[in-house]
């Protein structure tokens, strides 16, 4: 075994350091329930004290029967008290208990029971007939056997001395991991490895002596025996063993125990969720929401002021559940945020944790007093955890340290070697992150990675996998260059279309970023180029990825077909006048581009959403043709260009035909009186809520105003609605991304009232447009929010152009708005607000009509810019209010 | 006594669900798709390597289609409520080149660790030898260890693709 000692713990010294002094307090307890197993006949109670006694003579019996010091018992069967007492029994007489999976097969486990090599088996009736086939050399000892062979009958306890006191770095257990291939890992885990991991939890007061834990979770698994078993059995809390893991026999043992905490892994939690959501819903559609209701106002309470309204609102859900059960733990794997959730908005507290089974398990775990839902929270006291950089293990992994650290797999020095660093940090082969507050964040498993002998750390196909399964992106190949990855994207060219076509560049990144957010630096995309034609495959349809370089530098270049390579079709196009009159025009319209039928528009020329607006501008004065929204959203090349042109002017669609009205006619006064409604109630409750600090109305202009804020949260334009002053407000419209503010009947009727006017910019941001400038121009102000979408960062995004257009020409001022303090209450990734300190200030009016339209977007940005600075800076007035 | 390797065989599976293996016929292109498209990420990218969602109807035809005597598949299909509905292809192309023909193997994902895979790369390899195929030949990510297990089994050799680190080549004379 490598010379990496675990570092002996600074600053805990752990109550008991074996199991067997953890035992030897079980005596002193007497009377009080240790273990409550229910089975089908009923329920059956054991005490500390009996267990105790039945510990101690069974360790007698084992000794005169020859086990001790250096050999080991396997130790085979279901969750029952026998078990419990079994175990103990092997530990205090000096062995080292191997627990075996009742529910493996019998070839796993002889082959576990041949490797581990054990002196004795101590197994149930069934377990040991399944396994008579194999020619098992080891003698059999039975749980519940009656009176045959059973390990509590058996005879002959010798005298007190020879139970002799075991040392802290003796074997307590040896598990059984799951492998790959080959050897299979067993995992030696020693009474200090396991004692210090207890003792800190017990420390950590997640259950007191009152407490009935129930553990349906089989024993032979780490986490329910260290956190489950052990924790409690230190705690003097009572175990509750249901007769099977089925949903009906742990209802049934919440019955008869009325259990305060469960152990859980998330198959389980969602089982519970599903049960409850399902017996709501169960009792009528009105029953159903108003449990929806209440749920998202229990989880909101829960959220804002750490109340758990649940108890009270589900009081039947919790019947269910014997009534008493208050703590959910949960570990194993990942619990997802939203069922932690939920099941916190039922009234539980859910506590998760993350380890392994070579470290005994607990590295991390979120306690009542530091938690935080979507981590897997800090570091048990006395163990280190930290994030591997480059040259010591995988960059991103997991690594750990501390005592109950195991010090290297049973007889498999090849795996041991592997497990470790260089300098005895062992590798836990999962990637994450901690954050600032010291909270661990698992992100995914490293095992795929294999370090190739050139040193090559990463595979491709991880990364394509992440971001292969897209309604977007039909095809990915990523390879590596000088250390990053770069990609060669292939979009779904229908999708594409359906989207809106105007904006593939757009929505292609945007896809990917959002791929990237949630994967780890190094597995990130560095750049990508889009290609129209399928990636190049074998003919059996496999990747040929090494020619994937060629085809990402390639990507740039604009092919250049000679003229009599178009078939016959092209010639046609370009041979008709139309045709050829437009070609002719793109071809000086764009002289350093060669551009050829397939030339992409959108990739190539560069042009965006505006640059259409632009462009259509044109085409409709110089051929008379109107290229409409839906025409728009077809063209991918410029051969669909020159189509759509054709068409177009075939159809007869001219300017003058297609002029779109914008939703401008006043509503109705009902409509008006609902919208008068719903805005003051708005700014009443943004006012109340978020007490926001006003800056700046004084500088609003007497005439119509464009306004244009930063945008980071759904909270800014009710901000702004609470800043501006009530006549200002009734005459205002305001820009809304249709993707929010039109999607169903119901907001579209919001939107009408609250004079919410649509932006599609994928597909018409013309009409927008036109819809601004003639709003300005009739005397209302506008809001537009110039960064589009939403900063998932907080950070001021780039201006997009359109902001550049709808001033143009206009004669109202613009007025630059920053907004603080919106993203800290309710940023993108948050589904919930909370509260935060909010503040708004307008800027002094931009006259844009001595500015290049182009670079109106980037003045605008870095006004509002500056603005935010000054929010952002102490500030003696508001009593140095800091961001 | 010879088998007559054309014939379809009906087999019953360790869990005792029931598979006819057969060769592919011109019918099953609708089949075929439904069958990719109906496999998870993992077993599509394992399948095709590179991130794709959606293989292309050029390629498609060019999987379903085997050509005259270099091309051969055989598909393993399952009987449902609505017809035969595919859940394993294994197939190569291409047995006219030098270096031989390239031959994969796909299993749906619920039907995979029952020896399916096996069954048919087995049967698909008889053909090929008593077809006077000289080499079959796989590409396949060097990451993938079930299907290095599976090549190994079948007697595939091992060896890395000269022009791709992360990708291993599996090759064998039938």
């Amino acid at each position: 075994m490598p010379s990496n000692a675990p570092t002996p713990p600074e600053t805990i010294s752990p109550a008991f350091d074996t199991l067997t002094k953890l035992a030897a307090t079980f005596a002193t307890r007497g009377a009080r329930t240790a273990v409550v197993h229910v089975s089908p006949g009923g329920k059956t109670m054991l005490s500390y004290g009996e267990l105790a006694e039945k510990i101690s003579s069974t360790a007698r019996a084992l000794r005169a029967h020859g086990i001790g010091r250096g050999d080991r018992v396997a130790l085979l069967g279901p969750n029952s008290p026998q078990w419990i007492v079994t175990y103990f029994a092997i530990v205090t007489a000096g062995a080292a208990a191997v627990p075996l999976d009742p529910q493996g097969t019998p070839e796993a486990t002889v082959d576990a029971l041949t490797f581990a090599a054990p002196k004795t088996l101590v197994t149930t009736p069934a377990l040991r007939d399944s396994l008579a086939r194999a020619n098992l050399n080891v003698s059999v000892w039975l749980l519940d056997g009656g009176s045959e062979n059973d390990i509590q009958s058996l005879g002959g306890s010798s005298a007190d001395e020879d139970l002799q006191p075991i040392d802290s770095g003796e074997l307590a257990s040896l598990l059984f991991t799951s492998g790959t291939t080959g050897t299979p890992k067993a995992v030696p885990l020693t009474h200090g490895n396991l004692a210090s991991n207890v003792s800190q939890l017990k420390a950590a007061h997640l259950i007191a002596s009152h407490d009935r834990v129930l553990l349906p979770l089989p024993l032979h698994h780490t986490y329910p025996f260290t956190v489950g078993l052990l924790t409690a059995l230190a705690t003097g809390a009572t175990i509750v063993l249901p007769a099977g893991i089925s949903g009906p026999e742990i209802l049934e043992a919440c019955r008869l125990a009325r259990p305060t905490a469960l152990l859980a892994v998330p198959r389980l939690c969602t089982a519970v969720w599903d049960g409850v959501r399902a017996a709501a819903e169960a009792r009528g559609t009105l029953p159903g929401r108003a449990f929806t209701v209440l749920l998202a106002a229990s989880i909101a309470l829960r959220r804002y002021t750490k109340l758990r309204a649940g108890r009270f609102l589900f009081s039947s859900a919790h019947a269910r559940f014997g009534g008493a059960l208050e703590l959910i733990g949960c570990g194993g794997a990942k619990l997802p945020p939203d069922l932690a959730w939920s099941l916190e908005g039922l009234g539980f507290r859910v506590l998760t944790g993350y380890g392994l089974t070579e470290t005994s398990p607990v590295l991390t775990f979120n306690s009542p007093k530091h938690s935080k839902l979507g981590s897997e929270g800090r570091p048990l006291p006395g163990v280190e955890v930290r994030i591997a950089t480059e040259g010591s293990g995988t960059p991103g992994e997991i690594l750990a340290r501390g005592p109950s650290v195991f010090a290297g797999y049973w007889r498999n020095s090849a795996a041991t070697a592997g497990a470790f660093t260089a300098d005895g940090w062992f590798r836990t082969g999962d990637l994450g992150r901690i954050d600032a507050g010291g909270y661990l964040r698992v992100v995914g498993r490293s095992k795929e990675l294999i370090v190739l002998a050139d040193g090559k750390k990463f595979f491709p196909e991880i990364v394509e996998k992440e971001y292969a399964p897209s309604s977007l992106l039909r095809e990915i190949g990523v390879f590596e260059r000088n250390g990053l990855l770069a990609a060669v994207v292939v979009p779904n060219e229908g999708e594409v279309r359906r989207r809106g076509a105007l904006r593939e560049a757009a929505s292609v990144r945007e896809n990917l970023e959002d791929v990237a957010s949630r994967l780890p630096p190094y597995q990130r995309l560095t750049s990508y180029r889009i290609v129209r034609d399928a990636l190049p495959r074998t003919q059996l349809g496999k990747l040929r990825r090494h020619l994937l370089p060629a085809l990402f530098d390639g990507a740039v270049v604009a092919r250049s077909t000679e003229p009599s390579a178009l078939g016959d079709e092209d010639r046609n196009l370009l041979a008709a006048p139309l045709g050829s009159e437009v070609w002719s025009w793109l071809q000086q319209r764009y002289p350093a581009a060669s551009l050829t039928l397939d030339t992409s528009p959108q990739l190539e020329l560069d042009i965006d959403s505006l640059g259409w607006v632009a462009l259509t501008v044109e085409i409709e004065r110089r051929f008379h043709v109107a290229l409409r929204a839906e025409r728009l959203a077809r063209i991918l090349t410029l051969r669909d260009l020159v189509r759509e042109i054709e068409a177009a002017a075939r159809d007869g669609a001219t300017p003058e035909d297609e002029m779109v009205v914008p939703p401008l006619a006043p509503p109705g006064p009902l409509l008006r009186a609902f919208g008068t409604g719903l805005l003051a109630f708005a700014r009443l409750l943004t006012r109340v809520a978020f007490q926001p600090e006003i800056e700046g109305v004084d500088r609003l202009p007497p005439g119509p105003a464009l306004i244009v804020p930063n945008h980071a949260s759904y909270l800014d334009p009710l901000v702004i609605a609470a800043a501006l002053p009530w006549r200002r407000l009734r005459r205002t419209y305001w820009a809304g991304w249709v993707g929010v503010m039109h999607t169903s009947a119901l907001r579209r009727l919001v939107s009408r009232a609250t004079q919410v006017f649509p932006v599609d910019p994928d597909r018409d941001l013309d009409a927008a447009v036109r819809t601004a400038r003639e709003l300005l121009g009739r005397g209302h102000d506008v809001v537009w929010f110039p960064e589009g979408r939403r900063s998932r960062t907080g950070e001021l995004q780039e201006f997009e152009r359109g902001i550049g257009v709808v001033a143009e020409g206009s004669a109202a001022a613009v007025v630059p708005a920053a907004i603080k303090g919106t993203f800290e209450a309710w940023p993108k990734h948050r589904r919930w607000p909370r509260f935060a300190r909010v503040s708004v200030a307008f800027g002094e009016p931009i006259d844009v009509a001595n500015i290049q339209a182009a670079t109106v977007p980037s003045t605008l940005e870095r006004a509002v810019s500056r603005l935010l600075a000054g929010l952002c800076a102490p500030d003696s007035r508001s009593g140095g209010e800091v961001s | 006594m010879t088998k007559d390797i054309n014939d379809t065989i009906d087999i019953t599976l360790r869990d005792g669900r029931r598979v006819t293996i057969r060769p592919i016929g011109r019918d099953d292109g609708a089949r075929t798709a439904a069958f990719i498209d109906a496999l998870s990420t993992t077993s599509k990218h394992a399948l095709f390597l590179g991130g794709i969602s959606r293989l292309s109807d050029v390629a498609l035809r060019r999987l379903c289609d085997p050509r005259d005597a270099r091309d051969m598949a055989y598909v393993a299909t399952t009987a449902t409520a609505g017809g035969e509905r595919q859940i394993g292809i294994c197939r190569y192309a291409g047995a006219d080149a030098p270096e031989g023909a390239e031959i994969s193997v796909a299993v749906a994902d619920d039907w995979q660790h029952q020896g399916l895979g096996k069954l048919l790369l087995r049967r698909l390899i008889d053909y090929a030898r008593t077809h006077g195929v000289r080499r079959l030949y796989s590409i396949d990510a060097a990451s993938n260890q079930p299907m290095r297990r599976l090549a190994r089994d079948v007697g595939f050799s091992e060896q890395p693709d000269g022009d791709d680190i992360h990708q291993v080549i599996y090759s064998l004379q039938p």
